[in-house]
């Protein structure tokens, strides 16, 4: 039924030239014969058509479109000739090749047959928009098709094919017309965009102006209906599903044109009305879009990324560098840019743990131009600290998609820091026993940090218990008690032998000396005899009781006879008879009695502790 | 045995001047603070590998696990850094914290307060420690005894006497402390389990009946070994089989 011009891009030396119509027409249509060569500067002719009445052509068009694929720059040519064409008799017809030649060759086109149908076609309603043209865009080089042979047509065109999830696309809807005026445009569900997040770009009380196009060398007038920012919510494939187009056209009846309808044409043709227009309702519908949502990198993904995909930048500042306990502050957070605006989450601000915050106020400043969206977004915290000190909110990060250089960007504000100052009712308030204390709020749970720095190592499974090492240990000191015991004991045993041996000789010793004594008793040498008595009694003293003689003096010999059990009456007569000794040493006079009672005592004093030590 | 001691107090000191250990260690704990935990538990393993240990090797490495969401490794390594340094508040915290994230939450059966405090004195103190306690203690008591026997003052023998009896308690104290601990810890009698959920049997093998179900964390003490088979005890006093693949010796 409907016959599409197929564009390719072909290499230059390979030259193809084709021709195309629709294979089924009623009687009285008009339609288009095209002839489609890629290659340019060739020299057409045309076919002798005698079944069909030429109503223009050959019009010539030519598109020419460039590529650059993996570096190579290939361009393609497209030249069209088209007839206008109208079939007058049934039957099916045969349009003969029409020839070209290019550079000295000449090509020859494929012949068309043609049926020319009686009675009519279903009204043509749907538009004849190459399959091509969604993706095309709004340049429309390299975009042709059959549409010239249509008075009124709907045609969708977006800004991209290929958007990232969020990336802003534009679609626009416009309606052409041949110069057929056409009133009570309605579009069908125009809003409605599943899949996408949508904002009307179009403003609803402009009059809709229009701009006369060239399309496939006939001229039309269009005229923008609507347009609309999308935000792609899913990756993957998402139609834009056709919008269905309903409108009044005042459709001129010409007198040489022979209506479709018979009805109609026997009043029409009348000369009376033979430049009359006539009201028609047409129905259009544009073409399914197809969209190749691409998803958004992940591998480079920044870790706050909140969804924002355009171009954008942020500001923040406080209100007040100074403040005291319980002022409110606001932080101020601008969000400006191009882009997914309203979709961008609330940035979440690191505020001190000892404020009390309340969600941000959010007001938008959002601009729709026909180009997309651009605006601010305006975040305003209020906190208010609960105590003093000097406080720094971390810098708040905000980052987003650049589609146009596939990067993801993270902006950061700076750093916010102010001071909190006691305030005046802190002064005031402080009575003993209403403070407000308060208890370490814990804000989290973690196990504590790894231990750094040098690390005493030791060899693993080692155990000193049960070792060679632990034995020894252990049999060390009973080993240096046995050896210390065995010397103490020796020598404690040697100076007892010592001390038995003197003790035996004491007696001896002392009557010995007394002996001597009493010869210088006879001698009357009073000074020898005093010094050898009191050399025997000391003597005497120090063997007998095992006493050093150095230790022993008059006020200690008491002292140390108690000690060793010796009774006190004898110790007593013993310092008497020392003292007595002591004195007649240095007495002048009479001396001889004295030495004798002298003499006489030591003796007896030394036999009665001897007697005493036996008992 | 006194090259022994050399290699005991001189390696470790060379070793750390030098590259190896102390550099993986310094590595891991970089790696630690970076937040790549699986790089850090590798160095630590390396270091654990060449047959060193410190307590605070195996608390970081603990650390790490615990980073790594593996809680019955990590409480593994908490339990190995206890028994070197039993005292070390950091190691019982975390130990703590990661016990209370596990599944099976046991009672432990009340003991009577001598027996309570006998315990906590055994843990006070590393098995070192004690064994150099027990030596100590012990050559104290031969001293007294020298004292006792070869002093001839009353006064001196009847000190030496009772400061003699008090030492021959405590070293037998400290002898018994260090004996079981060692039994413990050559053996390895306490364990971890790795099994996400495991059922302890009634007897060695498949074939026992079911008794309870414990799971991933669960401390338990070894009573003996059949086959691959332990019969182990929990902390509630209940006993039972169980595969040794399923634990990880402490």
């Amino acid at each position: 039924m409907m016959i599409f011009m197929v564009i390719q891009w072909v290499s230059a030396d390979e030259i193809e030239f084709t021709a195309s119509a629709r294979n089924q027409v009623s009687l009285g249509d008009r339609f288009q014969l095209t002839y489609t060569v890629n290659a340019k500067g060739g020299d057409f002719s045309g076919p002798e058509i005698a079944d069909f009445r030429t109503l223009s052509g050959p019009n010539m068009s030519t598109s020419e479109s460039y590529q650059v694929i993996n570096g190579r720059m290939s361009q393609s040519v497209t030249v069209n000739y088209i007839y206008y064409l109208q079939a007058f008799k049934e039957g099916t017809f045969e349009i003969p090749p029409a020839s070209v030649s290019i550079g000295g060759t000449t090509y020859q086109s494929n012949a068309l047959r043609i049926e020319v149908l009686k009675g009519n076609l279903p009204e043509r309603s749907v538009p004849k928009t190459p399959p091509g043209q969604g993706q095309a865009g709004q340049t429309e080089a390299g975009t042709s098709g059959d549409d010239a042979g249509e008075d009124v047509f709907l045609r969708a065109l977006i800004s991209k094919k290929d958007p990232y999830i969020g990336e802003e696309v534009i679609v626009t809807y416009k309606i052409y017309t041949a110069n057929i005026p056409i009133s009570n445009i309605n579009i069908e569900n125009l809003a409605s965009f599943p899949g996408f997040w949508s904002t009307s770009l179009t403003d609803d009380k402009k009059q809709i102006t229009t701009e006369t196009e060239m399309i496939n060398g006939r001229e039309y007038s269009s005229g923008v209906l609507y347009r609309t920012a999308l935000f792609p919510q899913k990756a993957g494939e998402i139609t834009i599903q056709p919008k269905k187009l309903t409108c009044t056209a005042q459709v001129r009846v010409q007198g040489t044109q022979k209506s479709r309808n018979p009805f109609f044409d026997s009043f029409f043709d009348d000369p009376f009305f033979s430049s009359q227009y006539r009201n028609v309702r047409l129905e259009m519908e544009s073409e399914a879009i197809t969209l190749k949502v691409k998803p958004l990198p992940v591998d480079t993904k920044p870790a706050g990324f909140s969804g924002a995909v355009g171009r954008f930048s942020i500001q923040g500042s406080v209100d007040q560098r100074v403040l005291s306990v319980n002022d409110a502050i606001t932080l101020k957070l601008v969000i400006s840019g191009n882009g997914n605006l309203e979709l961008i989450n609330t940035p979440e601000i690191n505020w001190p743990p000892d404020f009390e915050t309340y969600e941000p106020k959010i007001s938008k400043n959002i601009r729709t131009t026909p180009a997309g969206i651009s605006g601010s977004r305006t975040y305003e915290y209020l906190a208010i600290p609960r105590s003093a000190g000097e406080f720094t909110i971390d810098p708040v990060e905000f980052s987003y998609f650049d589609p146009g250089t596939n990067r993801y960007h993270v902006l950061s504000t700076k750093a916010f820091t102010f001071t909190v100052e006691k305030g005046e009712q802190d002064i005031a308030g402080y009575t003993y026993g209403t403070m407000n204390q308060e208890g370490i709020r814990y804000l989290g749970q973690d196990i504590r940090y790894i231990k750094t720095g040098a690390h005493t190592l030791s060899l693993k499974n080692h155990y000193l218990f049960g070792s060679g090492l632990f034995f020894l240990l252990l049999a060390l000191p009973p080993a240096l008690l046995l050896f210390f015991a065995f010397m103490i004991l020796r020598a404690r045993k040697r100076r007892l032998n010592k001390a038995l041996v003197r003790n035996r000789k004491a007696t001896r010793v002392a009557r010995k000396n007394l002996k001597k004594s009493r010869e210088f008793l006879k001698e009357q040498k009073p000074e020898a005899f005093y010094a050898e008595i009191s050399r025997a009694l000391w003597g005497y003293l120090s063997d007998k009781f095992n006493i050093p003689l150095s230790d022993l003096s008059m006020e200690s010999v008491n002292i140390r006879l108690t000690a060793k059990g010796v009774n006190p009456e004898i110790i007593e007569r013993f310092t008497g008879v020392l003292d007595k000794c002591e004195f007649a040493r240095f007495a002048p006079g009479d001396s001889t009695s004295l030495m004798n009672d002298i003499y006489n005592d030591s003796i007896s004093i030394i036999s009665q502790i001897e007697g005493a030590l036996r008992s | 045995m006194k090259k022994l001691l050399i290699i005991l107090v001189i390696l470790p000191g060379l070793l750390m001047a030098g590259s190896g250990p102390a550099n993986l260690i310094a590595e891991a704990d970089s790696a630690y603070n970076k937040g790549l935990f699986n790089e850090a538990a590798a160095r630590y393993e390396k270091v654990i590998e060449t047959g060193w240990e410190s307590p605070a090797l195996y608390y970081n490495l603990g650390n790490t696990y615990f980073k790594l969401n593996d809680l019955p490794s990590a409480i593994l390594y908490y339990e190995k850094a206890r028994v070197l340094a039993p005292r070390d508040k950091d190691i019982q915290f975390n130990l703590a914290i990661a016990n209370s994230m596990i599944i099976d939450k046991i009672e432990a059966v009340p003991e009577i307060f001598y027996v309570k405090w006998w315990k906590q004195l055994k843990n006070s103190f590393n098995l070192h420690t004690w064994t150099i306690a027990g030596i100590v203690l012990f050559s104290l008591l031969v001293i007294v005894a020298g004292i006792f026997f070869l002093s001839v003052r009353v006064s001196l023998r009847k000190i030496s006497f009772w400061s003699g009896i008090v030492l021959l308690l405590l070293a037998a104290a400290s002898f018994s402390i260090t004996y079981s601990k060692y039994r413990v810890e050559a053996n390895q009698l306490e364990a971890i389990v790795f099994h996400p959920t495991i059922t302890v049997k009634s007897s060695p093998g498949q074939a026992g009946k079911d008794l309870f179900v414990i799971h991933e964390g669960t401390k338990v003490y070894i009573l003996d070994e059949h086959n691959d088979w332990c019969n182990i005890r929990i902390a509630n006093g209940s006993a039972g089989w169980l595969p040794a693949g399923s634990i990880k010796r402490i």
